[in-house]
């Protein structure tokens, strides 16, 4: 067997899993389940949200190490599936090692959805959270609106190296400022608390919040709190923009909206 | 309720997208979304605190979630990320922040700790669900 190519395929499965935003303990399992294919003693894995490290070994052969350094994190859950895919294929022999490792390869460069459907979806997730909360159809509308300013930032934003917490501060400080100048301006019954949520919802930290509980749960302390932490500060840059948004309205009206 | 429900439903498939789920699963998730805040809705029309109610929802999403994942092979992220979404607590999030800025620290407060108390809430009810799952895994 070619063991340096089956390090490489495990490192792979968990960089793309990893990088997706799988939850921590399911990439190690990932890893040493396809290591433990080789039949090798000893196979370790060793997982943090920044970096993996993996040791494949055995009293025959040298021990061989890796180590990669992750440092984007985006959220693609179709990669976790087809990844999950790729290694139950591999675990049950129905692929070969070579072919799983071109699968991974071909994973890595595929692109689902396109960005127009991206964008529709955001704007029809702010209207239907609004809906969801309980929100009349004139909010709905609305937060439509707030939903492409959600939209466009994020269009605008993607090229540059801006940290993800600071683009949903200003999506945030877009979205209060908006809707408070629009229930100022027009009384047709808007529900702004309601409004201004749920036209933030698109924005809250699913992911980390979804992933910290599991990872913590699994006794994994380390990536349970780094994710932790993670989905604080991203609510609560989120809660800061609403909060100066709304501000930043009564300031120039002159006070007295709130 | 019906259209809340409704909302819930392409709330969550929107969201799904925009988190990359594949299409012959978005029904799926929309659906654990959907039934999770129906759940919700009734517990809290029938009377309950929030905190319970969201709990329920939450044990109904997680274990929605779960079965589908066994079902269809999958891993259980797909639906359980983009099902928990409704629950979290937006409004809460709102209201901390407006009395906060309104210079209301007791109902801040108020709403902090509620806060906090939903987010554990849906910390316990994912818990309970991996841990009774967990007794069927194979080793």
């Amino acid at each position: 067997m070619n063991y340096k190519l089956l390090v490489d395929t495990a490192m792979l499965a968990g960089e793309i899993m990893l990088v997706s935003g799988a939850e921590t303990y399911r990439v190690e399992d990932t890893m040493s389940r396809i290591l433990k294919t080789s039949g090798l003693e000893k196979t370790e894995t060793f997982v943090t949200p920044t970096g993996i490290f993996l040791t494949l070994g055995d009293t025959s052969i040298d021990n061989i190490t890796l180590i990669k350094r992750i440092e984007t994190r985006i959220t693609d859950l179709s990669k976790i599936y087809e990844v999950n895919n790729v290694s139950r294929a591999l675990c049950n022999n129905s692929i070969s090692l070579t072919e799983a490792y071109e699968m991974l390869k071909n994973i890595n460069q595929a692109k689902k959805y396109n960005i127009t459907i991206y964008n529709i979806c955001i704007v029809l997730g702010s209207a239907a959270f609004t809906i969801l909360l309980g929100g009349k159809w004139i909010d709905c509308f609305i937060a439509s609106i707030n939903g492409g300013f959600i939209a466009l930032i994020f269009m605008l934003t993607k090229t540059t190296k801006i940290k993800s917490f600071i683009k949903n501060m200003i999506c945030s400080i877009v979205i209060a400022f908006t809707s408070v100048a629009i229930t100022h301006f027009f009384d047709i019954g808007i529900q702004r608390d309601i409004l201004i949520s749920g036209s933030a919802m698109p924005l809250l930290p699913g992911v980390a919040i979804t992933n910290a509980i599991r990872d913590i749960l699994q006794g994994d302390y380390l990536s349970g709190g780094a994710r932790a932490i993670e989905a604080f500060v991203s609510a609560a840059t989120i809660a800061a923009g609403i909060g100066v948004g709304l501000f930043c309205f009564s300031l120039i009206i002159g006070g007295g909206v709130l | 309720m019906m259209i809340q429900v409704m909302g819930a439903f392409i709330a969550v498939i929107s969201i799904a997208v925009t988190f990359g789920v594949p299409k012959k699963f978005l029904i799926h998730a929309g659906t654990v979304g959907a039934v999770g805040w129906l759940v919700h809705l009734i517990l809290s029309s029938m009377g309950l605190p929030i905190v319970t109610s969201m709990f329920f929802a939450a044990l109904t999403i997680a274990l929605l979630s779960h079965s589908y994942a066994r079902i269809l092979k999958t891993p259980v992220t797909l639906f359980l990320i983009t099902g928990i979404l409704p629950l979290v607590p937006g409004v809460g999030m709102y209201q901390i922040v407006y009395y906060l800025i309104t210079d209301d620290q007791k109902l801040s407060g108020y709403y902090f700790n509620q806060t906090m108390q939903i987010a554990g809430m849906i910390a316990l009810a994912i818990f309970i669900i991996d841990t009774v799952f967990r007794f069927f895994q194979k080793k």
